[in-house]
């Protein structure tokens, strides 16, 4: 299993590249199958992860994206795109819960301005990044 | 009984004349209590589905792995 992940690496981008363009050209299913196996060969890249949960979002599969998502988090515990993602991928499930503690965690480490909205409209109280 | 009649009428203090205008009352909390509850909800929802929007517009922006990785990396 490679663990080659940014853009340096010629053949990642362009298959990554190549599912895209699939993406973008309508050929969604495509696209799916293409980024699976981009993910799984570059399993620590969470632009793949993060991308190919929005797909899946797109697509109507919220609980697969959710499981992207939270590898995406992992990989990259302050990107707000990743942790979003996840939080309405799991709000999609019906799992508010799960969603809310994403909410806390991201603006635990970091801050967005659109869980600043949600968790005031929610009356959720967050804590203050360090 | 005529004292009970007397009381009645004219409400005691401050309570309500009739199950009647009780009934009122509480459909009129009720009502108040939903509007509340809806204006709340419909706040949510707005916030959710404004971030929600946000966010699936980057499958329409993005265009390239470079421009992915600016985003998610």
């Amino acid at each position: 299993m490679k663990s080659k992940k940014k853009s340096t690496d010629p053949i990642y981008k362009s298959r990554f590249d190549a599912a895209i363009t699939l993406y973008r050209t309508g050929r969604v299913a495509q696209s799916v199958e293409a980024l699976k196996l981009v993910a799984i060969d570059y399993p620590n890249s969470p632009a793949v992860h993060g991308y190919l949960g929005l797909v899946l979002m797109k697509v109507g599969q919220p609980e697969l994206a959710a499981r992207h998502f939270e590898v995406a988090t992992h990989l990259s515990p302050t990107n707000e795109t990743a942790s979003l993602g996840l939080f309405h991928a799991l709000l999609e499930t019906g799992e508010k819960k799960l969603a809310i503690v994403e909410l806390k965690r991201f603006q635990s480490v970091s801050h967005s301005d659109d869980y600043d909205a949600i968790a005031a409209d929610m009356g959720i109280r967050i804590p203050v990044a360090a | 009984m005529g004292r009970n009649k007397k009381r009645s009428s004219r409400g005691g203090r401050g309570r309500l004349k009739t199950a009647g205008d009780a009934l009122d009352q509480l459909l009129s909390i009720e009502h108040a209590q939903k509007l509340r509850r809806k204006k709340k909800t419909t706040q949510i929802i707005d916030s959710t589905i404004k971030s929600r929007q946000r966010l699936m517009n980057l499958l329409d922006i993005v265009r390239d792995t470079n421009e992915i990785e600016e985003e998610i990396n």
